[in-house]
């Protein structure tokens, strides 16, 4: 893997306003709370900041120079092309987490949302997972606890040490509430050697609209000529021997989802137990007649 | 030790309080922190685990893993799977029904809402029976049995106003997914009745934080209960329908009792004799004395009127006369038991329970000549015991003592040998019942009896932390029968009311009371305690004159009536009740002693009544409770004081000294102030606090 160009050091952002009563409003709420007009996802909000857009663009101007300098110039053109139009979410989970997941329970029973609502309980907030919160935190502030993580993906495939089961998630449940970042949080906190009183600097995060900017500006270095979607698939998502060699361009959606966000289901069926087997043949029963209907997102 | 736990994901993250470990309970392997935050934001589950270690922290987020786990695989029978993975599910589950608490965890889950699709269940049934899965099949013919139940709570549930839901954090549905969690939906379809209903669904409240949603609560359990049982006096009415008469055939066998009841077999003549009593119960603890006849009259008729009835329509009277025990209505209860004995005259342990009656209202030669006869109806050893007890009661402890020991076999009887130490206490003999209850334990007859008879002593003696240790230690013991229970529970209340433990002393009342509606003790009880927090208004009127039942214990419904009053300044009605209960003479020598000391401090309340004071004073047995001991030597300075008798004071100086009770030395120091105010507020509530 590549070193971590460096970027420009973050300043304070001006503070933002609500488009709708102009009151400064707080970075990490939803809602402004003054005149309750919908602000959108605070992660995407910070992806979307002028500094921030301004370095991922600069980076990716770099890089672009780069490939054309290496003669990798089409190759890069076409990968933006392709991640711009056909990556994706997905997240990779635990067998038994995925069949709980999908296993749906307003199939079962009559009546289950009215009597049962959403049926699930209030996350607990993480008050002891002091590191998460230290890179999360950071991140995220005081929303950390409603973030959910994924990765983008070329090939429906999640890194295959987080999980047997990926799922892919719609494009239109998760583009308004995405934003991605430029490696694994920990990984990249660990990498830049961000301190506790130091912020990430600019130019490591996307939302959806910018998301082909940032991946070509990761991928550039290890382009090869001739390469295609299969390869560049590959390189988004890299599975390593051990957790810590994994890379992937990581994906943090704002709140959760349930079984109707999910576009396809891939598995990997390496070294399973016998319950992991019997989970995920329960998932492809599962799965298999709502595809076989004609559903479609 | 703490963690967050998700059971969907199976993962567990402790708290190193610096750091935390993620751990994947199904291979209890150390994940990374990387997997754990990718793996994680899938559930939605999270919850937090408390444990004094690791070990036993992982204990319970894998059995409340293989819980879920379980239900999620009957969930995957139920929506229907190919045979390979049936029998791949069937298996698993047969394998984790048969830990501890699983089934039951699966049963209150699958009542969270109705089956859309009931046909498969049948068929799911059969498959497990021939697969040979008998816990599978069990559980799944209990679900499928429950559904036209379950279905008609839940659209009745859905029917109740959308107002009633406000107070609750969680709404409507926070309030549904928490009577499923916690068993009320199975216990609300089981339910025979109202009360049972509204019982069942007011227990949530103990999971509720705030006092508004625990009102709103009690409304939701009443609104819900009125649903499944729409008439007031729902048990004895015949017009029980839950379910419309064109759908009761559609009901599964064993859950036809919210249907009108049409035919006569056994199993429906047993549910109709159940609610008649609990009808007839009510009527009597509502007052209602003249329906409580009728409705007795028609039980007799109904029962009677089958081959051999009689002898059931005798169980139901005795049933009933133990409810009136409970409810102080000694006149009822008289009339149950006489009309039993008219019925069957040699029944010997209806004879028994007429003693036992007699031997409460101060009846003692009948109740004496009853257990003769029962004697010879092949209970000899009843009998004897029960004569024994008799003589206790009147006082002629050494004959209670003799009798016992003629009782067959009552060397090696537990209840006997009990029974004898309990007497040698009652009697006075502290020590002595000291080693006898010690000699029981090494002799390996130490039961629940022995520790009460130990807490009791340690109570009398003032070691007041040493008794509630041993009756907290019984309540918890679950080989108590629930009416020993109950009475472990009342005994508790009282120490923990002499010791200022008024809050704990109200819950455990309260808790009594919703168990036992009709038990007039535990109201009672309940009462003093909240006159002692303050609320005597509120306690009072709860507790109704005693009209004419008088028995032995019953004192103590006047007595704390009276106290109740002269908390409110109503002086002479406190007298009446007060010198009621002063006056009974069923009474033992330790209650004498109780019941004197609240007239006593009735006629503390103003000079002219210090002479009438001085004289009940002086004609009180001498008790060995250090508490009514301190008491009195504190009225006596009180009088002392009052008469301006120095040599007195004096006397009685030297004996205070040894008091050593906060709330007695206050009141010691308000009587050496003169602070007459306070004084008569501190001698109500230490009285009050002797109510037992």
């Amino acid at each position: 893997m590549n070193a971590i160009p460096l970027s420009r050091a973050p300043s304070s952002p001006p503070p933002e306003r609500c488009p709708n009563c102009g009151d400064e409003c707080s970075e990490s709420l939803r809602t402004c709370a003054v005149c309750g007009f919908d602000l959108g996802c605070p992660n995407v909000r910070a992806a979307q900041r002028i500094l921030e857009t301004e370095e991922v663009a600069r980076r990716f101007r770099v890089a672009r120079e780069s490939s054309r300098s290496r003669g990798v110039f089409n190759e890069f053109e076409a990968l933006s092309e392709t991640v711009e139009r056909e990556s994706h979410v997905v997240i990779a989970v635990p067998a038994n987490a995925a069949r709980t997941f999908l296993q749906d329970p307003r199939n079962l029973y009559q009546g289950y949302e009215n009597l049962v609502g959403s049926g699930i309980r209030t996350p607990a907030a993480h008050e002891s997972d002091t590191e998460r919160h230290a890179v999360s935190g950071k991140l995220f502030g005081h929303y950390a606890k409603i973030i959910r993580y994924g990765l983008l993906s070329l090939n429906n495939r999640s890194l295959v040490n987080y999980g047997s089961v990926h799922i892919r998630l719609r494009d239109i449940a998760v583009r308004d509430r995405v934003s991605f970042l430029f490696e694994n949080s920990y990984l990249l906190f660990r990498q830049l050697g961000v301190q506790a009183n130091s912020n990430l600097p600019y130019g490591y995060r996307c939302s959806w609209l910018n998301k082909k900017e940032l991946v070509a500006t990761k991928l550039e270095p290890d382009l090869m000529p001739g390469s295609g979607k299969q390869e560049w698939g590959n390189i988004l998502v890299k599975n390593g021997a051990t957790r810590d060699q994994d890379y992937c361009i990581e994906a943090h959606i704002y709140d959760s989802f349930n079984v109707n966000a999910v576009q396809d289901i891939e598995f990997n069926e390496v070294g399973l137990s016998k319950a992991d087997k019997l989970d995920i043949k329960i998932i492809k029963e599962l799965w298999t007649p709502r595809e076989a209907s004609g559903w479609q997102p | 030790m703490k963690a967050q736990f998700s059971s969907s994901s199976g993962i567990v993250l402790l708290d190193k309080v610096h750091d935390f470990h993620a751990i994947l309970v199904p291979e209890m392997s150390l994940v990374s922190k990387e997997f754990a935050t990718m793996a994680s934001g899938i559930a939605e589950d999270w919850e937090i685990i408390e444990e004094t270690d690791e070990q036993q922290l992982l204990a319970i987020a894998a059995k409340k893993y293989k819980c879920h786990r379980c239900l999620l695989n009957i969930e995957a029978l139920l929506l229907g799977m190919p045979r390979d993975i049936q029998v791949e599910l069937l298996l698993e589950i047969e394998d984790t029904l048969k830990l501890d608490g699983v089934s039951d965890f699966v049963k209150r889950n699958l009542m969270r809402a109705p089956l859309a699709k009931n046909q498969r269940i049948e068929s799911l049934v059969y498959d497990a029976l021939s697969d040979g899965y008998a816990a599978t099949a069990n559980l799944l013919e209990f679900v499928r049995e429950s559904q036209p139940l379950l279905q008609r709570i839940a659209e009745r549930w859905l029917m109740l106003p959308d107002e009633d839901f406000r107070s609750f954090r969680n709404g409507r549905t926070g309030l549904w997914c928490a009577a499923a969690e916690s068993g009320v939906i199975i216990t609300t379809v089981d339910a025979a009745d109202f009360h049972v209903v509204e019982r069942a669904w007011n227990s949530l409240a103990l999971g509720l934080p705030s006092p508004l949603e625990r009102i709103a609560l009690t409304r939701v359990s009443k609104l819900i209960a009125r649903q499944l049982f729409p008439t007031e006096e729902p048990l004895f009415k015949a017009n029980l329908l839950l379910v419309p008469e064109d759908e009761g055939d559609g009901l599964p066998n064993g859950k036809k009792k919210w249907s009108q009841i049409k035919t006569g077999s056994p199993y429906a003549e047993f549910n109709k004799a159940l609610r008649q009593i609990q009808g007839i119960v009510t009527a009597i603890s509502e007052g209602r004395d003249h329906n409580a006849k009728a409705f007795i009259q028609e039980l007799i008729n109904d029962q009677t009127s089958i081959p051999g009835g009689e002898e059931h329509a005798v169980k139901s009277l005795c049933n009933i006369a133990s409810h009136c025990v409970e409810m102080f209505r000694t006149d009822f209860e008289f009339e149950c038991l006489d009309t039993a004995t008219r019925l069957m005259p040699h029944d010997g342990w209806t004879l028994i329970q007429l003693a036992d009656h007699m031997k409460r209202v101060g009846r003692f030669d009948d109740a004496i000549r009853l257990l003769s006869e029962a004697k010879k109806f092949g209970e000899e050893k009843v009998s004897t015991s029960s004569l024994a007890d008799v003589y206790v009661h009147m006082g002629r402890f050494e004959e209670a003592l003799e009798i016992y020991n003629t009782v067959p076999d009552g060397e090696f009887d537990p209840a006997v040998r009990g029974a004898k130490a309990d007497a040698i206490r009652r009697w006075g003999k502290l020590d002595e019942a000291k080693r006898e209850y010690e000699n029981l334990i090494i002799c390996g007859l130490g039961t629940d009896r022995v520790f009460a008879g130990q807490a009791e002593i340690a109570k009398l003696e003032g070691r007041l932390d040493d008794s509630i240790f041993l009756y907290r230690g019984l309540i918890k013991s679950p080989q108590i029968s629930p009416t020993t229970l109950i009475v472990y529970k009342l005994a508790l209340t009282n120490v923990l009311m002499r010791s200022n433990q008024f809050k704990e002393a109200y819950c455990l009342a309260d808790e009594v009371v919703q168990q036992r509606p009709f038990s007039r003790q535990a109201r009672v009880f309940r009462a003093a305690i909240a006159g002692l927090l303050g609320k005597p208004q509120q306690a009072i009127e709860e507790l109704r004159p005693m009209g004419t039942s008088h028995a032995f214990n019953e004192w103590i419904n006047e007595y704390v009536r009276g106290l109740l009053m002269l908390m409110l300044n109503r002086n002479r009605d406190a007298k009446i009740a007060l010198l009621s209960a002063a006056e009974s003479r069923l009474t033992s020598d330790h209650d004498k002693n109780i019941v004197r000391l609240g007239a006593a401090v009735c006629f503390l309340r103003d000079r002219e009544g210090v002479s009438e004071a001085h004289r009940i004073l002086n004609q009180l047995p001498t008790s060995n409770d250090l508490f009514i001991e301190s008491l009195k030597s504190i009225f006596n300075f009180h009088i002392a004081i009052s008469r301006n008798d120095r040599i007195a004071q004096e006397n009685l100086r030297k004996q205070l000294n040894e008091v050593h009770e906060p709330r007695l030395k206050d009141l010691i120091i308000a009587i050496e102030g003169k602070k007459w105010q306070d004084v008569c507020r501190i001698e109500v509530e230490m009285v009050l606090s002797l109510a037992a």
